[in-house]
Order: structure tokens, then C-alpha cells, then sequence
């Protein structure tokens, strides 16, 4: 009795032991992140613990009023605003068609759906380029935001269609026994009902568009640069000023991080195209 | 008649940017990978050459040495993430308390910007200061050239790869365990069926809508990773670590070889549609995919 009771305890702290290890090399690389944002520009590379040098501020002072880094990070904040909004209205009412109405051969639209979701970047990087040259769409906000809608249309709707199937029909028929309109039920009774489900998809489109850094990379130059873009150029041709981009990248994490947390009952689901609920 | 028309009049905004931002480039980059096209020499216009960047492609010895690190990153980073990911799923499966903590905590990899992430390692690489070498050398080894050698490069940034995506695996495969039916359990310890048993024949059978959903989600990923690779190394030291996404952008966008780099872009979107189409089909993950369709 005694004995397995030990055993039993002993297995319990293996498993807690091999998790506390996992947990400290998943968060380890963000701390020593964070502490470099505050290690003054010179001892950027000490290794010296918390606490044995003094913290300063000096780099997030030099990123927020010596650098144009604000500006960018307001251009990504508009780009990904505009972007997520106009997404959610195109995107959802695809996936309302997708849950309640009659479409045809809806296998091969999921799959075309599920394409746009797999391909690449990189391999519709060269037309759309192209496409953006032509309608002189580069460095432009409503240029990288045409692309990004894109982007994340596919996931929207996956993503809306699943919420709204959650919500009983008989709620809209109901609505509509009442002289309400099927789309008027729709925008009056079933957007207010799916209401967490379609913040939480805005949620995770503004993490990925906010995250995003190739296309606007090729898309973008000086006018729509986003603040990802920007951190490149910490890479001074003399030397790399780590401490700015220690504490841009500390910024710039913030609210990925906030939002996330504040989802984390849908982020799997996000991340996998609702094709995994969590409880 | 008028479910019908609403189904047009709700599906025609979605229909009309994938057919301008979708449609339209894919034949666009078709037709333009039929092309001579060097942005850098306008005035030469688009030539049609026909398949003649196709056959100059599948001749170009670094593009199948690409394709080559592309198949690498693929097989390890999504082999390891797996069995890394799964591994601690069973563990966390098995915890009683902090789960809800582990679960916020294992959030956070995956929402920074992958952009951030390779700075981030770059720095944390870095060959003479950085802090992982000081580590090792603590630990009395000797110091590691992560973005230097060009026999590791390539491994450093798969790592990278690995570090950032386990923790999605972990919170799949712990949704499918918490999902598990009791009552197989309960038959087998009734039968006398030891702990690897009952992982083996009820456990893993029962995940196997889990494993093919985490696998189709790594397989997508790992073929869209750029920044990782640009970020740290740009393809190098030399062309070590250059994959296909790579050297996809560096022609298109470095040489400016529209056409060519078209003939690339195409290949790669097919290639990685392929590779999902087989994973779906092979691994009867369609039934599984599909039913959550309807």
C-alpha cells in the first residue's frame, strides 16, 4: 500500500519534472528577450542574471522617440484593423451560406478553400506582385490590405461557417415566423448569438496579419511599412543595435500575446481550421 | 427561389476576391512562367519561350538541392514536433494540476511573429556572445557555430521550427486525449491489458483523426516557413540552408526573373497541394475531414 502510494508520487513528479522542463525551454527564448530590452546598449550580450545589471529603459526610450518604429507599428495596427474588418463582413457571410443555405458541391469548395490556406506565400508572391505593379498598388496600405484580406478570407469563412452551425435554426425560423427576413434573422438574431465565436475569428486574423512579414516585405516600402519590415533595420551596415530590437520585438509581441490569452479557448481551433474544438 | 438568390448574394464577395486575388494571379503566374520576363531589363518586355523555364527548372542542379533541404526540414521538423508534441500531450494528459497554466504558457510560441522569433534566435545563436554557446560552454562542450557552419545551419533553423510549432501539436493531441471515450478502457483493464497495449490498440486507433489532423496542419506549415531561413541565415552560409521557398523569392526578387521564378512559384503551389491531397487520401483522413464539413 505504502509502497505503491511512493511509486505513484514518484511518477507524478517525473511527469511534472519532464513538464517544468519543457515549459522553461518554451518560454526561455521570450525572457531572455524581454531581459535584453532592458539591459543597457553596451551589455546587451552580459549573461549576467536578473538583477545584476542595472535595467534600463534606454532602448524602448530610443525605439519609441528616436526611431520611426511607432510610426510603423501604427501602420500595422491600420493595416490589420482594416484588413480583419473587412474580412469579417465578406467572410462571414460566405460561411452563414456555407452553414444554412444550399450550395453546390460544397467538397470542392473546401478544398479550394483549404488550398488557399496551404499554398505558400512565396509562390503567389511573383503575381501578385506583379498584379500590384500594374495597378500601381505597391507601398500602398489598400495594395498589402487587398492582399492580406485574401490571405485570411479562407480561414474567416472556415472559421465563421463553424459558429454559425452551432446556433439552432429554429432560433431564425422563429424570426422569421415573425416577418423577419432570412437575412434580416441572419444579421439580427444569428450574428448577435455567434457574437464570441466571430470575435474570437477577428481575434486570430489580427494575429496573423499583425505577425505577417513576407508579402509586406515585397509589398511595401515606406508609405504602408509594417513594423516586422521594420525590424530589419537594427541591422545598421556598422552594427547590429540588438538592444532596440530586443525591446521592438518585445512591443511588437504585446498584444499577439494579450490577445491570445484572452482566446485561448479558441486558438486551437483558430490554428487547426476548426477542424479541433476544445472544451 | 429566394434561398437561392441569397446564396448568390452572400457567397459573391468571398467568390469575387478569390477569383481577383486567387484565380486571377495563379493564371497570371502560368501564363508569365511561359515567359522570358526580367523586370530589371524592361525594355525587353515579356518574350514567350514556352516550356523553356519548366526545362531550364527541373536541369537547375540548386533547385533540386533546395527542394532537397525543403524535403529535410520537412521529414525532421514535422517527425519531431510529432513525437516531441505528443510525448508531452501524455504527460500533460496525465498532470492533475496546472493544466489550464501549461495551456496558456504553450500559447505563446506559436502567436509571436515568426519574424521576431528568428531575430530573436539569431541573437540568441550568435557564435562568440550568444547565450545558448555560453550555456554549453558552462556545461563544458564546446562551442557550436549554429549559423555559421554550413553542415548546421540548416539543423539550427529546423530547430527554431520545432521550437515555435510543438506546442501546437501538444494542444491537438491533448483535445483528442480529453476527447477519449472511458468505456474501451475500462473492457481492456477488464481483459488484462498491460499500460502499452492499451496505448497501442485503443489509444493511437482512437487518436487517428488527431494524428492525421496534426500532420495535414505541420505538412501546410512547414512549406510556407521563410522568415525562419531569411531571417537567420538568407539561405547561408553559402547556399546551406537554402530551401525552396528561398530560392523561390531570392530569383523572383533578388534577379527579378519573373518568369522563371513563375515556373518555381507554380511547381512549389502544386507540389505542396499534392502533398496535402496524399496525406489526406492515404491516411483516410478524408472521411474524418470531410464529416466535419456537413
Amino acid at each position: 500500500m505504502n509502497k505503491s502510494l511512493l511509486v505513484k508520487n514518484l511518477s507524478e513528479m517525473a511527469i511534472y519534472g519532464c513538464l517544468l522542463l519543457y515549459m522553461i525551454v518554451a518560454i526561455f527564448p521570450l525572457f531572455w528577450l524581454v531581459t535584453t530590452s532592458f539591459k543597457p546598449p553596451l551589455e546587451v550580450f552580459s549573461t549576467e542574471p536578473l538583477g545584476l545589471f542595472v535595467p534600463t529603459l534606454e532602448n524602448y526610450n530610443r525605439v519609441l522617440f528616436n526611431d520611426p518604429f511607432p510610426r510603423y507599428m501604427l501602420n500595422s495596427a491600420i493595416i490589420s484593423i482594416c484588413t480583419v474588418l473587412v474580412t469579417l463582413v465578406i467572410g462571414s457571410l460566405g460561411g452563414y451560406a456555407f452553414a444554412r443555405l444550399p450550395v453546390r458541391n460544397k467538397e470542392s469548395w473546401f478544398l479550394t478553400i483549404l488550398s488557399t490556406r496551404m499554398a505558400p506565400p512565396v509562390a503567389f508572391a511573383v503575381p501578385l506582385y506583379l498584379l500590384m505593379v500594374r495597378f500601381g498598388l505597391i507601398d500602398s496600405h489598400a495594395g498589402i490590405i487587398a492582399v492580406y484580406i485574401f490571405m485570411n478570407l479562407a480561414l474567416c469563412v472556415w472559421l465563421t461557417r463553424g459558429f454559425f452551425q452551432e446556433i439552432p435554426p429554429e432560433v431564425e425560423e422563429a424570426a422569421m415566423v415573425d416577418g423577419c427576413t432570412r437575412f434580416g434573422s441572419f444579421v439580427r438574431i444569428t450574428v448577435p448569438l455567434a457574437k464570441g465565436g466571430l470575435i474570437a475569428t477577428a481575434v486570430l486574423m489580427f494575429i496573423i496579419t499583425w505577425n505577417e512579414f513576407f508579402l509586406a516585405s515585397i509589398l511595401t516600402q515606406h508609405t504602408a511599412k509594417t513594423f516586422t519590415v521594420h525590424l530589419t533595420s537594427f541591422f545598421g551596415s556598422r552594427r547590429i543595435l540588438w538592444g532596440e530590437l530586443a525591446a521592438a520585438s518585445t512591443l511588437g509581441s504585446l498584444v499577439p500575446i494579450i490577445f491570445a490569452i484572452a482566446m485561448r479557448r479558441y486558438m486551437i481551433r483558430g490554428f487547426t481550421m476548426g477542424l479541433v474544438k476544445e472544451k | 427561389m429566394k434561398e437561392k438568390r441569397l446564396t448568390y448574394l452572400t457567397l459573391i464577395p468571398t467568390a469575387a476576391v478569390f477569383l481577383f486575388l486567387g484565380l486571377y494571379p495563379v493564371i497570371e503566374a502560368i501564363w508569365t512562367s511561359l515567359n522570358k520576363y526580367n523586370l530589371t531589363r524592361p525594355w525587353e518586355g515579356k518574350v514567350f519561350i514556352g516550356l523553356a523555364n519548366y526545362i531550364q527548372m527541373f536541369s537547375d542542379a540548386r533547385f533540386w538541392e533546395s527542394m532537397g533541404r525543403s524535403m529535410q526540414f520537412l521529414v525532421v521538423s514535422v517527425g519531431l514536433t510529432f513525437i516531441l508534441g505528443f510525448s508531452i500531450a501524455l504527460l500533460l494528459h496525465r498532470a492533475k494540476w496546472f493544466k489550464g497554466f501549461f495551456r496558456i504558457v504553450f500559447l505563446v510560441p506559436m502567436v509571436v511573429a515568426p519574424a521576431i522569433t528568428a531575430l530573436n534566435y539569431r541573437f540568441m545563436y550568435n557564435y562568440k556572445l550568444g547565450i545558448l554557446n555560453k550555456i554549453i560552454e558552462s556545461l563544458g562542450f564546446s562551442r557550436v557555430d549554429f549559423l555559421g557552419d554550413p553542415s548546421i545551419a540548416l539543423w539550427s533553423a529546423i530547430l527554431v521550427d520545432v521550437w515555435q510549432w510543438t506546442p501546437l501539436v501538444i494542444l491537438i493531441m491533448l483535445a483528442g486525449l480529453e476527447a477519449l471515450p472511458r468505456e474501451p478502457y475500462e473492457a481492456a483493464a477488464i481483459d488484462g491489458a498491460n499500460r502499452w497495449q492499451t496505448f497501442r490498440f485503443i489509444t493511437l486507433p482512437l487518436l487517428n483523426k488527431f494524428i492525421a489532423i496534426t500532420l495535414l496542419i505541420r505538412v501546410m506549415d512547414v512549406m510556407k516557413v521563410f522568415e525562419t531561413i531569411q531571417l537567420m541565415t538568407a539561405g547561408g552560409p553559402g547556399r546551406s540552408s537554402e530551401t525552396l521557398n528561398i530560392y523561390l523569392a531570392r530569383v523572383g526578387f533578388n534577379w527579378f526573373e519573373m518568369g522563371y521564378a513563375s515556373a518555381i512559384g507554380i511547381f512549389t503551389l502544386y507540389f505542396t497541394l499534392f502533398l496535402a491531397w496524399l496525406l489526406v487520401k492515404k491516411m483516410g483522413a478524408f472521411s474524418e475531414v470531410g464529416e466535419s464539413i456537413e
